[in-house]
């Protein structure tokens, strides 16, 4: 199997339009969740991570698509090597893509099938090969970029450009309203007094090669698993969770010792903390430092698996350990490492995990190149 | 290393259901979506009452996948290492409409927890995974057409470097009332028929494999 490598990136987030502002905001603590009043959002208020500087509006685009324009463009153009625009492949995540473009009609806008949306992406940045479009619920991100460093660890291809976006729309609001879901303000993944998500809208892009042009860490792909067991309701033992970290470790032959930190998914439901307390005392991680990201972007869906991928890999190039924002009190089944504070430390390895409904669980590994 | 083989399929169109390219159902043209899905589920005479529960999409693909294994006598340990990949073109947008439409107005503003939960494609991978307790890896994609070629790539990988020796393979669609459903097991079986890969893949989807 080939090596594969990390040589570009990028966030689109309320926190900044590039990996290193998204990253400096998220080290000192600052959260891009604030107060929506906005009907177009929703009949009443709620807390959301919601992008107000739109300076990446591209037109004839809609926003969703400008702001994958925008992340890749500026991905691009900071990755380590050139774009091969004959031979690279593109791999989109999202859950809902273009939904506000759907209305009570009959017929449905064109640009709300995913699939036009990866093909006109594609076409933007006139890339010969078939874009993919993976959408399967909040693992979206992660399963993207383990198929991505598939298929340059089998030399399918030498170069694949991953990006997650979504967007806050009423459509996803309501939903998660419905639900019961939705936090009464921030919300504390993994707390004792957690009560429930905040959707955030954010896109990310992380750029992959097998060649190791000034890249400082590895891609080392995980598998998913299905916990078999309820369509909105995570697992009750974590064996899901558990069965995918634990084949991605065995896979790359890795002890649950030598993971510095765990960058959890950590949505700060009730059910979905407590799961995954259980999946990482399986798997004997329950000691690991882990952290969840969702209390700096809140749940940003296709893009979350991503962006959190991103701002985890900056973390550890950085040798710090990012607090879990939020979090005050171990709240989870069992109890967790959970990181309070930044802190140093010396960091090569580092687990990414994310669940979705569906019973969907994936795991991906990041390594520094040493 | 032994070959990847088509070991059975089905597909359901508007007007019929198949089994290995055989006809073994036949829906009323003029009937909607849900009366033909319920015809078929009568038929067969299953009793799941989590499909009462599902929409369209979940119930096309946890039909397709009954009448799939109903004749495979495959152990439990092999449904629980299975992979599923299921791909579609509208993703779940005949939920979506009727989530869009219990918020379109202030006066009957209601959207709903069963129906919102159906808003995501791969549901109706995590309806069969529950059905047949399938453990495996998951994957959902959309592509605006059936794409044989990449759902035949990527698998093969799965089986030839990631461990997958079982794999539900499929495209299932729905939209109003155009739908369209097509499961294929692939296993290392030397007894199966049809070899695994990109023509047949196109066969099956078109029933036309034998």
């Amino acid at each position: 199997m080939k090596d594969v490598y990390i040589t570009g990136s990028n966030i689109v987030s309320p926190l900044g339009m590039t990996t290193q502002e998204n990253y400096s905001k998220v080290k000192k603590g600052v959260s891009g969740i604030d107060q929506i009043d906005d009907r177009h959002y929703y009949p009443s208020a709620f807390y959301g991570s919601l992008i107000t500087d739109n300076q990446f509006l591209v037109q004839e685009h809609s926003r969703l698509e400008s702001m994958f324009i925008h992340s890749i463009q500026t991905a691009i153009d900071e990755n380590t090597e050139p774009i091969d625009k004959e031979n690279c492949l593109l791999i989109l995540s999202t859950t809902k893509g273009n939904i506000d473009l759907l209305d009570e009609g009959d017929e449905i806008h064109k640009d709300v099938f995913l699939g036009t949306l990866s093909e006109k992406i594609n076409a933007h940045f006139g890339f010969k090969k078939n874009p993919m479009m993976v959408s399967n619920a909040c693992i979206s991100g992660v399963m993207a970029i383990n198929m991505a460093a598939r298929y340059i660890e089998t030399g399918k291809y030498s170069q694949v450009i991953v990006s997650g976006g979504d967007i806050i729309t009423e459509f996803v609001v309501s939903g998660f309203s419905s639900l019961m879901a939705l936090s009464a303000g921030h919300c504390r993944p993994y707390d004792k007094e957690r009560d429930g998500i905040n959707i955030g809208e954010a896109c990310a892009t992380i750029i992959m090669s097998g060649a190791n042009t000034n890249s400082s860490v590895k891609v080392l792909a995980g598998f998913t698993s299905n916990d078999a067991n309820h369509i909105s309701g995570p697992s009750r033992t974590g064996d899901g969770l558990y069965n995918s970290i634990s084949k991605s470790l065995e896979d790359h032959k890795i002890s649950t010792r030598e993971i510095d930190f765990i960058n959890a998914h950590g949505t700060a439901t009730a059910f979905n903390d407590d799961m995954e307390s259980k999946a990482f005392k399986l798997a004997e991680l329950d000691h690991t430092p882990v952290n969840s990201f969702k209390s700096y972007f809140g749940h940003t869906l296709g893009a979350a698996g991503v962006i959190e991928s991103i701002i985890s890999v900056e973390s550890m190039k950085d040798n710090c350990l990012i607090k879990s924002l939020g979090f005050k009190q171990n709240g989870t089944t069992f109890d967790l490492n959970v990181i309070g504070e930044n802190c140093n430390k010396n960091v090569t390895t580092v687990l990414k995990t994310a669940s979705g409904f569906g019973g969907c669980n994936a795991a991906v590994i990041f390594q520094k190149d040493e | 290393m032994n070959k990847k083989m088509i070991n059975s399929y089905v597909g359901i169109t508007k007007d019929a259901v198949f089994k290995d390219g055989n006809k073994v159902f036949s829906f009323n043209e003029s009937e909607l979506l849900n009366e033909n899905l319920r015809a078929l589920y009568k038929s067969e005479d299953l009793k799941y009452s989590k499909f009462y529960k599902m929409d369209h999409l979940s119930r096309l693909a946890y039909l397709s996948s009954e009448l799939l294994f109903k004749d495979l006598e495959l152990s439990s340990d092999t449904f629980n290492e299975m992979c599923i990949f299921l791909t579609n073109s509208t993703a779940s947008l005949d939920t979506d409409s009727a989530h869009q439409k219990s918020i379109s107005s202030n006066e009957n503003y209601q959207p709903s927890p069963s129906v919102f939960v159906y808003t995501l494609t791969n549901i109706m991978m995590g309806e069969i995974a529950i059905r047949y307790k399938i453990k495996g890896e998951n994957y959902c994609l959309i592509f605006n057409k059936f794409d044989a070629e990449f759902m035949h790539e990527y698998s093969d990988m799965l089986f030839e470097f990631y461990g997958v020796n079982h794999l539900l393979i499929g495209w299932v669609d729905v939209l109003k009332n155009d739908y369209k459903s097509f499961l294929a097991y692939v296993s290392k079986d030397m007894n199966a028929k049809w070899d695994f890969n990109s023509d047949n893949l196109i066969k099956s989807y078109k029933n036309e494999l034998r």
